[in-house]
């Protein structure tokens, strides 16, 4: 297996081919990402050899270019889900060697280390997550076996999640997105 | 699943004392996945409420671990592992209906795990497996 830098961009509104952005400063897969309307950030991931980093990107989204260091989150982990609102960015859940509950947080608009939020309700890797302006929502993810357990935080406080409800199919390594998640606010 | 729209108004409204806050309507999207093998399903919830999910609608190509971003209007999942190969697959859907995926495009490699995220112009997808 190979693990890649690898960025690339599409213009949503168009349909097309992706185009290059540039490089992560790790090569990673399972990173967690999120976004403000002006910066994305990548957290995490499992690097070249099996290593699992606590590594946090940043670009910013409207340029092309390599990604620049941001901070660290307070586990390394690979498989964490990332959300935001327009200036908080959170990464829940994923696997240190063992699954984990773990929410971070980080304000986007700065670079630093990430800071314990809370606990999602149950340990589990590979969630999909998604965002309004003031819920953070994970939702499936793996654990001995797949889960369909929907959480959901709000995004301006600190603390652990609550139960949201399930989704249709127990899955882990799921995408999630949203129509009002934080790189859509002004 | 034919496609029928879903959302024809604004929710989750909300208004704290002295100061207006308006919490924009949102729906929530899950996508893909790994239950032994891949699935192309997609969930989507209201996140102003609780509640279990409901089937939106399924992706062009079944798959884990696609990235992920969206506008407003139009959500895309781009790559992904089928069980048997890498996907370069970028498939979109229209969020305010229901209905299954449209092919957008591809990705310029194809890959598996990978992070995705967007401001309302531009999705990115980095990193993943080969």
């Amino acid at each position: 297996m190979a693990v890649n830098s690898t960025i690339d961009y599409i213009t949503i509104a168009t349909t097309g081919n992706a185009t290059s952005f540039g490089n992560l400063n790790n090569p990673i897969f399972a990173g967690g990402a999120c976004a403000s309307s002006t910066r994305g950030l990548f957290a995490g991931g499992e690097t070249t050899g099996g290593s699992k980093i606590n590594v946090i990107d940043y670009v910013t989204i409207a340029t092309t270019g390599n990604a620049t260091d941001f901070g660290d989150m307070t586990v390394t982990r690979y498989y964490a889900g990332g959300c935001s609102s327009s200036t908080r960015g959170l990464f829940g859940g994923g696997n240190t060697g063992s699954n984990t509950n773990v929410i971070d947080y980080v304000t986007i608009a700065t670079t630093g280390n990430a800071t314990d939020f809370g606990d999602l309700t149950q340990t589990r890797n590979a969630p999909g997550s998604c965002s309004g302006n003031s819920r953070g929502v994970w939702g499936g993810g793996g654990t001995a076996s797949a889960v369909n357990t929907i959480d959901y935080v709000t995004i301006a406080t600190t603390g652990n999640a609550t139960d949201f409800g399930d989704l249709t199919v127990a899955r882990s390594i799921v995408a999630g997105t949203s129509n009002a998640h934080g790189g859509l606010a002004a | 699943m034919t496609t029928s729209s879903f959302k024809t108004g604004y929710d989750g409204v909300s208004f704290l004392a002295g100061n207006a806050a308006y919490d924009p309507p949102a729906t929530g999207l899950f996508a893909g996945g790994w239950i032994g093998s891949a699935l192309n399903t997609i969930d989507y919830i209201t996140i102003s409420s609780t509640g279990n999910a409901i089937d939106f609608g399924d992706l062009t190509e079944a798959r884990e671990g696609a990235g992920a971003g969206a506008s407003s209007t139009r959500a895309v999942f781009g790559g992904g592992w089928t069980g048997s190969s890498n996907s370069n697959v970028i498939d979109y859907i229209t969020i305010a209906s229901t209905g299954n995926a449209t092919d957008f495009g591809d990705l310029t490699l194809a890959r598996y795990d990978v992070a995705g995220c967007s401001n309302s112009t531009r999705a990115i997808f980095a990193g993943g497996g080969t």
